[in-house]
């Protein structure tokens, strides 16, 4: 398994101050965007990378790991204070890490989102570990039919977030999967509802989704309030701090969770927001309290961000293991690794081994460091309860659009996320729930790419989606799934959380 | 008897986040008559489907069709059940328009936002546009609103221009970046 | 208090007036402020390392900073439209690179732009391509995959970085040249150069073209073959490989290139004082181990051999989106 020399060897090449004092600056610079709307990781690593050319191997990946495992926990806290997701993985944190802190438990939401952020980080680095030479080839695994089977199953999340009515939830499902079409069709590149204007090309951007999903709405439905009430100050309360039994009581949790955010991670391409979105399904299918979700529940914060940080470790084995990155930050950190004359692939764990490790090991030290910072930007998190609701969400709606534009550097992008907005309001108005309208945006185009890849592979037959073991078992769970989330929507009918929301 | 009809005639107007069983028959609609066009005019003049790919479920067009077919199903049903179901969330009676107009003035203001940044550029248009919010959302002390409106957008530029690199939108009257541009020639010629 | 407000903005406003107006007077000495190059593809991509790399170093041959912007989508379509609309004052230029200059509007007839519309000004690095099968395929040689694929016509795949990469064109090339029907090989996209090589050691293709960076760990790793490479001559690395050329395949020696290309109507000057910088900073040792890190050779071409090497690559790939009946009008 884990060879002790190398390791101890890789822990000579990290145990330097300058490696670990990159590694530092990197947490903290990734924390600064990762809070700020709209500055998304990616562009964090972007501003670093120049810097990096200039670096040794070792700090220079310190700095980008840093960034890379701050950035997917920095976009939770403004998904808990303000709705708006800082990243698209921080999208199911939105769900019951907002209604906690409009509950006056800020303080609690953002405190889980960080220990559950921080354990999946651990665990999933310590598998990734311990089975990187084992797995090294797992994702050569999942073929189209195989990547297509466990899409399926990510979709039947849709039931278990779909609220009140699962009628509903589809309809918000059918819009999600619709915007996403827009653009360049993922197989042979023709425009679709692009009605000549260029920009369309591209595709809506997720972030530019999310926020008019979630943020506008939640702009416009404050502001008739406030303008109703005048002087209310938003929340007012951090809340109490969470007890330690508390964060142990929900361990089944973090390992489920965990555990789901992993598997995704290992594949390449699908990402972080898919792992949010599993690790929420999760803590729900298991939970003792489903019906609390997407009202505020603890678990809820929990499941999705111990899904969406148990990405970071295995989803640097494809990278390094066959040159496979899984989204653009492990592309970023990927070339940084190329300039510097490490070539990830199949040589690089027989050429450098202890550099492999070295990462890995600087994963746990950039963890740590996000836990003591993570920490002091709950305690600054008080100054947004404290603003007056008059004032907060207008700078919110700045923010927004500030952070919209600069994902891409269109105005199109801004207007597109208003159009969302005003759609996302009106919905919301009829209890249409955005969470389906966000998880099939995300998994849409991951679904028509599987599907239609496969079906060329196959030459059209659909044998191929039952010609794996692994594909037979992702459909046979997704049936299962499905029946089991048919079962929960009529176990919840008539139960409180219904009754809430009728009320 | 008689009094309750009356009394029921005029129910009080109900919180802007329940749903009407007006807003769900509307909502209904709406939905089905989406489907029904995108399938049979969107997804034809907007998809371009290569002739090789023509009415194969390899084609562009053959995922657009079955979404647009299943909003249209989905419509359908949702439009039944909301006509028959007593029983379901939907509340009879209509928000208050005072709501409705305060939703909408929210709305406007954005649209003025995204307008002014065309005309004016970021920056200004920023200040403008959360000063107004501000206003509207029921804050009157100008010296709040005025120290908002100004920190903020500065803030924002010097993140989003000097140090992400991100350009800007080039406005028809962009005074701040004509500005700008006055000050780095400046630079130069020292 | 309204008065000194007024005064402070038409006293700014006398300043701005004062400095714009004197804005064209030193047009002479380009450049007098940071330069922005815009790079249409996603920042920590391949071509946005090499952007970067450019930048740092032709700094100092240039006498001001370069500032990279990235502008990422539709292939590169978004950013070079974007580029495209600046002033040609030699402030707002791009990082030229295949897929997003040539090939996507080669693709697309309504991307908004051609070769005419942009003014080239030297090619920096280049990318030679080179045609593998997995190590247990029974394909030995060039001439025994062509022959499979002749007598098996439609039934073997190629795994690609997406339709209109210069991956899939590349194999269409060669099937043309070969005398072989435009479906004789099925094409399966993958959403980059990466994932279609785990496309192919995953067994869901057969063969598989792509850049030799991408293909070297595995070729050293002993997991796939190359059969031939685009280059000129053999590479020193691998001598056993053959070129396109040795095999009787002339027409099939295509690259992808990266460089700097600016907007029409470029002055003269700041297209030479560029293409001057670009030969002072391909001099660096320091640029060109980079380079060579990120798997690029170095190659440079001057304006006007740049220029013709665009109009030949966009003609070629034009012609064949036509041919292969998947040019978006």
């Amino acid at each position: 398994m884990v060879d002790l020399d190398i390791l101890f060897q890789s822990l000579e090449l990290i145990l330097q101050w300058k490696v670990v004092a990159a590694c530092l600056a990197g947490v903290i610079w990734g924390m600064f965007v990762g809070v700020t709307p709209g500055l998304t990781g990616i562009m964090a690593v972007v501003i670093a990378l120049p810097l990096t050319f200039f670096m040794d191997p070792q700090s220079a990946i310190a700095l980008l790991l840093g960034i890379y495992v701050t950035a997917i926990y920095g976009g939770s806290v403004t998904a808990i204070m303000i709705a708006t997701p800082g990243t698209p993985n921080a999208a199911a944190t939105v769900l019951d890490g907002y209604p906690l802190a409009r509950q006056g438990k800020a303080r609690q939401a953002l405190e889980m989102a960080l220990y559950a952020s921080f354990t999946a980080g651990i665990l999933s680095t310590v598998v990734a570990l311990v089975i990187f030479p084992i797995v090294a080839n797992f994702a050569l695994e999942f073929g189209a039919a195989e990547v297509f089977a466990v899409i399926v199953f990510s979709i039947t999340i849709i039931a278990g977030v779909s609220g009140e009515s699962l009628l509903k939830g589809l309809i918000a499902a059918s819009f999600g999967f619709l915007i996403a079409m827009i653009g360049q069709d993922p197989i042979h590149g023709s425009s679709r509802f692009t009605f000549g204007v260029h920009d369309f090309q591209a595709g809506m951007h997720i972030l530019t989704l999310l926020v008019g999903l979630f943020t506008i709405p939640e702009i416009i439905v404050r502001g008739v309030e406030a303008y109703k009430s005048r002087d209310a100050v938003s929340v007012g309360d951090m809340g109490p701090r969470m007890t330690f039994r508390q964060f142990i009581s929900y361990w089944p949790t973090y390992l489920r969770s965990s555990a789901g955010g992993s598997l995704l991670g290992a594949l390449p391409g699908l990402g972080g927001s898919p792992a949010a979105f599993l690790g929420y399904f999760l803590a729900q299918r298991f939970s003792k309290k489903p019906e609390e979700f997407g009202e505020g529940s603890l678990e809820g914060v929990a499941g999705a961000e111990a899904g969406n940080n148990a990405v970071c470790g295995p989803a640097l084995v494809p990278m390094m293991s066959l040159g496979i990155p899984g989204d653009t930050t492990t592309a970023v950190l990927m070339g940084a690794l190329v300039i510097h004359g490490l070539n990830p692939g199949p040589m690089l764990f027989e050429s450098a081994p202890e550099f492999i490790y070295s990462v890995f090991l600087l994963l746990f030290v950039a963890l740590i460091f996000l836990f003591f910072v993570g920490t002091g930007v709950i305690r600054m998190a008080k100054w947004v309860v404290r603003m007056p609701t008059q004032i907060l969400f207008p700078v919110v709606l700045i923010l927004a659009t500030y952070g919209t534009y600069a994902v891409r550097g269109t105005m199109v992008d801004v207007i597109s996320m208003y159009a969302v907005g005003f759609l996302g309001f009106l919905l919301r108005i009829q209890k249409i729930p955005a969470a389906p309208f966000a998880i099939a945006f995300i998994l849409g185009p991951l679904f028509e790419n599987a599907l239609r890849k496969a079906l060329i592979i196959s030459g059209g037959s659909l044998d191929i989606f039952f010609s794996s073991k692994i594909s037979i078992t992702f459909l046979t769970l997704a049936a299962l799934s499905a029946g089991a989330s048919a079962y929960l929507h009529w176990r919840l009918k008539g139960t409180k959380a219904a009754k809430i929301i009728t009320d | 008897m008689l009094g309750d009809d009356v009394t029921a005639t005029q129910p009080a107007p109900i919180n802007l986040e329940t749903p009407t069983r007006r807003g769900d028959v509307i909502a209904a609609v709406l939905c089905l008559l989406a489907g029904l066009l995108g399938y049979f005019v969107v997804v034809p003049a907007a998809v371009y489907v290569p002739a090789k790919f023509a009415g194969t479920a390899n084609s562009p067009a053959f995922l657009p069709n079955v979404m647009f077919v299943i909003l249209a199903v989905l419509g359908a049903a949702y439009l039944v059940l909301s006509l028959i179901a007593r029983h379901r969330a939907a509340a009879e009676g209509r928000v208050s328009p005072s709501d409705w107009a305060l939703a909408g003035g929210t709305a406007l203001i954005c649209i003025g936002y995204v307008a002014a940044i065309h005309a004016v550029g970021m920056t200004l248009a920023s200040a403008l546009a959360v000063a107004a919010t501000i206003y509207y959302f029921g804050e009157r002390r100008p010296m709040v609103i005025a120290s908002i409106a100004l920190i903020l957008p500065m803030l924002l530029w010097y993140f989003f221009v000097k140090i992400a690199h991100i350009l800007f939108p080039t406005p028809w009257l962009g005074i701040i970046e004509w500005l700008e541009a006055a000050l780095e020639a400046g630079a130069g010629l020292v | 208090m309204r008065q000194t407000v007024k005064t402070r903005l038409l006293s700014t406003a006398i300043v701005a007036a004062a400095a714009i107006a004197t804005a064209p007077v030193m047009a002479g000495d380009y450049p007098n402020k940071p330069i922005k190059l815009v790079v249409a593809s996603g920042a920590g991509g391949s071509t946005d390392t090499a952007a970067r790399i450019m930048a740092i170093n032709i700094q100092d041959h240039i006498g001001q900073p370069i500032i990279v912007v990235n502008k990422k989508g539709a292939s590169g379509g978004i950013g070079i439209n974007y580029a495209l609309k600046a002033k040609p004052d030699g402030y707002m230029l791009m990082e030229g690179m295949i897929g997003g200059h040539v090939l996507h509007p080669a693709m697309n007839a309504s991307s908004g732009y051609t070769p005419a519309d942009y003014a080239p000004i030297a090619m920096t690095q280049m990318n030679p391509n080179v045609l593998v099968v997995k190590a247990d395929s029974p394909y030995k040689t060039l001439k025994d995959l062509l022959d499979a694929i002749k007598a098996n016509p439609g039934k073997l795949k190629f795994s690609h970085a997406g339709a209109g990469s210069i991956h899939f064109f590349g194999i269409h090339l060669l099937l043309k040249k070969a005398g072989l029907a435009k479906d004789a090989a099925v094409s399966i996209p993958y959403k980059g150069g990466k994932k279609s090589m785990a496309g192919l050691l995953r067994g869901e293709a057969q063969f598989h073209q792509t850049n030799l960076v991408s293909a070297i760990g595995f070729m050293e790793a002993g997991k796939v073959r190359a059969l031939a490479v685009t280059t000129k001559k053999r590479l020193k690395a691998f001598p056993d490989v053959p070129t396109y050329t040795e095999l009787g395949y002339p027409g099939v020696d295509i690259f992808g290139w990266r460089g700097v290309i600016g907007p029409k109507g470029l002055p003269k000057e700041i297209v030479d004082k560029w293409a001057k910088a670009v030969q002072d900073t391909m001099k660096r040792k320091g640029w060109k181990k980079m380079v060579k890190a990120v798997g690029d050779v170095p190659r440079y071409m001057g304006p006007e051999e740049f220029t013709k090497h665009i109009e030949n690559d966009f003609k070629r790939y034009r012609e064949m989106a036509e041919d292969l009946g998947i040019l978006v009008k």
